[in-house]
């Protein structure tokens, strides 16, 4: 957070990031039986939006694709607030777009240990749950426990 | 009169207390992992779960019928008998 340096004369502040991701997937096969077991691996990367004006609060997109059994692709947009130079929380909206369709909502923590002036680690946790979608066997929601890693850069 | 005293936590030990929460969030995701509570990569949850032509039903990958595989654009060897098991996959033993 705050790594940025100023994207326009306007005040507006960007941030890029690339990571990597993966943690626990729940969900009913269908049998009426709640399951665990390993989230696919997943690659990220995303842009923050935030006003040099109002810098405790940014707009999020991030873009993912799951790269293990069939490969996914889906997105997700982001409220965040942030507490601190290095920590914040976000809420938003998640979802995978093809080969098959999965929504939901997220919401998460982000937390950034710097190097340097422009960039930094991040690591988010973050809970989501797609209740809506063909990739979905049976009427129960899907449920994503996930851990992030990855680089963040003002850009 | 009004006390001059410092916050009793500071932003800094707040953000300490954050690492620290998240680092046994990492470690209690690591316990879940290694527990047998998680099922093993046999059983489907999600369709993409399944190869190509095949869906997720009750947590077994079963070959789509005929006339869905053929509406999805499959090809004819896809001609299969609604509920048979995907040659590819083995129901799990639990």
């Amino acid at each position: 957070m705050f790594l940025a340096t100023p994207a326009h004369a306007e005040g507006y502040l960007l941030d890029g990031n690339f990571g990597i991701g993966s943690g626990l997937e729940g969900g009913d096969t269908g049998t009426g039986q709640f399951g665990w077991r390993r989230a696919r691996l997943r690659i990220t990367t995303g842009m923050d939006f935030r006003s040099d004006e109002s810098q405790a609060e940014s707009w999020g997109f991030r873009a993912f694709a799951e790269i293990e059994k069939r490969a996914t692709l889906g997105g997700e947009a982001r409220y965040e607030r942030w507490l601190s130079h290095n920590v914040g929380a976000y809420g938003g909206v998640i979802g995978v777009v093809t080969p098959e369709s999965l929504f939901g909502l997220t919401t998460g923590m982000d937390l950034v240990i710097p190097f340097g002036k422009r960039a930094g680690l991040f690591i988010e946790p973050s809970f989501s749950v797609l209740p809506v979608g063909s990739d979905l066997p049976s009427s129960g929601p899907l449920v994503w426990l996930l851990l992030s890693a990855g680089l963040k850069l003002g850009l | 009169m009004k006390s001059t005293r410092a916050p009793r936590f500071s932003r800094q030990t707040v953000v300490r207390a954050l690492f620290a929460l998240l680092a046994l969030c990492v470690l209690g995701l690591t316990q879940l992992l290694g527990s047998t509570g998680c099922s093993s990569g046999a059983i489907c949850y999600r369709n993409t779960d399944c190869p190509y032509a095949s869906d997720c039903k009750q947590g077994t990958c079963v070959r789509r019928t005929s006339s869905e595989a053929s509406f999805a654009g499959s090809s004819s060897d896809d001609d299969a008998t609604a509920g048979e098991l995907d040659a590819s996959q083995t129901p799990d033993a639990n």
